[in-house]
């Protein structure tokens, strides 16, 4: 499959190696040059991950990285406002099939998905989780 | 009427002393203190500190009773996640984004917001109108109607010049509101009007015809 990804972080990051191993084809949108750091050189270099730095929300970047043929956009930046505007873009203006936008803030996860975007939290995964690790005092 | 506006830059604060002048109510949020303490100590206690993306600030700005809301801070992504909780949440009538990147002007009137201002596209039309050669001045677009009034300007030679407006086929929809001559006089357009070199024609036409209205009106025999 297709896949733009929106973010370099340490999740951004991590899910575009994953994905460029098992074989898809993975751009990744990054505004920040020294934020690139956390993508897997070798993959880069290979050309399995394609690496696009600019805004990740302007049609440039986005067309850059191929967004009209993705069958995937991940929107995974830190700014809850960004990721919803770009993967709203991604919906409205190039009908990415499958968008999902990570978002931190309670109240923006709650518009977003009434808006019909799937939403991921990774504070609300992490907590979860942790959670789940101490049954006891859950 | 009540008005709650997100960004208390040189927008936000201009907005502030326009509408408390003109005897609105006005609240503005600002994540920025230095911005925030501004407002206070000029207009009194109309803001305070708060994220304009955060339902418990925009609660506490008492946004549910608002029926006007505008988002003029410097970023469009902010803008309009601040517009979609508005409506979303809150039911403003009304919202109002301003927008830097023009490509976000149409996608945001997509997704809801009711009136969106491009600060690119009017510093363009300020800055189209000063330089000589100007192809098409967009001077105002009709909200809500798909429609825009533009300037164009007769170069010498082109085909219509001496020409009567009847004998001209504009685009569908597009009417000549008024005809201004090289030395300033205006003139109101009637079917007999003939065109003349260095004439500036004002027009409203749907947006989709601008161009080739402009076409028309500039082409070389």
């Amino acid at each position: 499959m297709n896949v733009v990804i929106m973010g370099s972080g340490r999740i951004g990051a991590r899910i575009a190696s994953s994905l460029a191993t098992d074989g898809h084809v993975v751009s990744i949108i990054e505004p920040s040059r020294t934020q690139v750091m956390n993508l897997p050189r070798a993959q880069v270099d290979s050309g399995e991950i394609r690496l696009v730095v600019g805004d990740g929300s302007s049609s440039v970047s986005m067309l850059d990285a191929g967004i009209e043929d993705a069958d995937v956009f991940l929107a995974l930046s830190g700014d809850d406002a960004l990721n919803g505007l770009a993967a709203q873009k991604a919906k409205t203006v190039y009908r990415t099939r499958r968008v999902v936008c990570r978002v931190k803030d309670e109240g923006l996860r709650e518009l977003y998905t009434s808006l019909g975007i799937t939403v991921t939290s990774p504070t609300t995964l992490v907590s979860d989780v942790i959670l789940q690790t101490v049954p006891d005092i859950a | 009427m009540y008005i709650v506006i997100i960004g208390a830059g040189r927008i936000g604060f201009g907005l502030a002393q326009s509408q408390l002048a003109s005897g609105q109510e006005v609240f503005l949020l600002d994540n920025n203190h230095e911005r925030v303490e501004t407002l206070r100590s000029t207009f009194g206690s109309i803001a305070r500190l708060g994220d304009g993306t955060n339902v418990t600030n925009l609660r506490e700005a008492g946004i549910a009773r608002a029926g006007l809301f505008i988002a003029a801070t410097g970023s469009d992504a902010v803008n309009l996640a601040a517009c979609q909780l508005a409506k979303q949440v809150f039911n403003v009538p009304s919202t109002v984004a301003v927008v830097v990147d023009p490509e976000n002007a149409s996608l945001f009137e997509m997704l809801g917001v009711d009136d969106v201002v491009s600060l690119t596209d009017l510093a363009m039309t300020r800055l189209a109108a000063s330089v000589p050669a100007h192809p098409v001045v967009r001077l105002m677009p009709i909200a809500g109607r798909n429609r825009e009034m533009v300037a164009i300007k007769i170069p010498a030679g082109a085909e219509v010049v001496n020409r009567m407006l009847s004998e001209i086929v504009l685009p569908y929809g597009s009417s000549v509101i008024l005809v201004i001559g090289p030395t300033g006089q205006t003139e109101e357009p009637r079917l007999d009007t003939v065109l003349g070199a260095e004439d500036e024609v004002i027009v409203v036409t749907p947006v989709e015809g601008t161009q080739t209205l402009w076409e028309t009106l500039t082409e070389m025999p």
